[in-house]
């Protein structure tokens, strides 16, 4: 009954959770994160070996620098 | 907390840990690479040294190939002005050899020349010889000829003599005896006692004597003729008597005397005249 969001006598009121600050700032910091990783992915697709998907992930060899790009 | 929430707090967590792994590789990634580029900028660096050495060598080698160069050139340059000395002198030395076998073949063209002309000298001087040789021996035969005819012609005016002395003799009796008187022979040497034939001269010379105005004639014998001094001879022309001659001076092969024509004024002794010894 409660998932049909029927209040029951007898039970506690239940508050809904709200959208407060904190998830506009989450959300912002989502945005800020998502721009990061896409600027970090982006340099360090640069840097990568390697190509494709885990290509950010990849660390280069020692004294063998190559690229993938 | 609101599910919007809870799902941005999810990805932000995602992110965030993809964030970080990102992070880490590309730190280590850039630390990688910065090494390698430090690297290769010290390989860089070291390469760049290694090429300027190797560069200032190679500009000395080249300076120093350029000065050999300049120095071969010049060496060619010189070899050059030789080869064109030498050939500008073998030019002269083929000129003149052409000269030389010019002038060979003129000389051996000269020498067939004389050689020709010394074979028709030769032959000339064969038939010269041939004529010379039929020459002397027809000149051989003359001369023999002419001494057989010599000694017929002297035998012919031995007896001509003989009869002209005879001739004479009387002559001279006839004159001496026409124009009076027969003359002293004292002083006058007589021929015959010297033996031998009757001599023969001829008068080469007349002149007159200023002293006593006679006249002088020489005659071409003398000593070696049996001649001597104050020998009386006999001065012919022809057959006929002409006068007298007294040596006076006698050498060995001419003689001066005295003419003495025996009081004959129509006779007169001329350059040429036959002297004779007289025969007694």
């Amino acid at each position: 009954m409660s998932q049909m969001g029927l209040q029951m006598p007898g039970a506690r009121t239940v508050r809904r959770p709200q959208l407060n600050v904190y998830t506009a700032l989450a959300f912002i910091a989502v945005i800020i994160l998502a721009v990061a990783c896409g600027v970090v992915w982006q340099a360090s697709v640069k840097l990568s070996p390697e190509q494709g998907l885990m290509a950010p992930f990849a660390v280069q060899q020692e004294g063998q620098i190559t690229f993938g790009s | 907390m609101h599910v919007v929430t809870k799902i941005l707090v999810v990805l932000a967590t995602v992110m965030s840990i993809l964030l970080a792994a990102m992070s880490v590789a590309f730190t280590a990634n850039a630390d990688r690479v910065r090494s390698e580029n430090e690297r290769l900028r010290t390989m860089e660096s070291a390469t760049d040294m290694t090429l300027k050495a190797a560069k200032s060598t190679a500009e000395a080698a080249v300076v120093r190939t350029n000065d050999e160069l300049r120095a071969r050139n010049d060496e060619i340059a010189s070899l050059r002005r030789e080869q064109i000395a030498l050939q500008q002198d073998m030019a002269r030395h083929m000129a003149d050899a052409e000269a030389a076998k010019a002038e060979a073949v003129a000389v051996q063209a000269k020498i067939d020349q004389l050689a020709s002309t010394v074979a028709t000298q030769t032959e000339l001087i064969a038939s010269y010889r041939t004529e010379v040789t039929s020459l002397r021996d027809n000149e051989l035969r003359y001369s023999r000829r002419e001494i057989e005819l010599a000694d017929r012609i002297s035998e012919l005016t031995g007896q001509l003599e003989v009869a002209q002395e005879t001739n004479r003799a009387l002559q001279e009796q006839l004159a001496e005896v026409t124009h009076g008187g027969v003359r002293s022979p004292g002083g006058r040497v007589a021929d015959g006692s010297l033996g031998g034939g009757p001599i023969r001269a001829q008068i080469t010379e007349l002149r007159r004597d200023p002293g006593s105005g006679s006249t002088l004639a020489s005659i071409d014998a003398g000593t070696n003729d049996r001649l001597r001094p104050n020998m009386e001879l006999s001065i012919v022309r022809g057959n006929t008597f002409i006068g007298k001659l007294t040596l006076e001076s006698v050498d060995l092969n001419e003689a001066v005397g005295r003419v003495d024509m025996l009081g004959n004024r129509n006779a007169s002794v001329r350059q040429g005249d036959l002297v004779v010894t007289s025969l007694r």
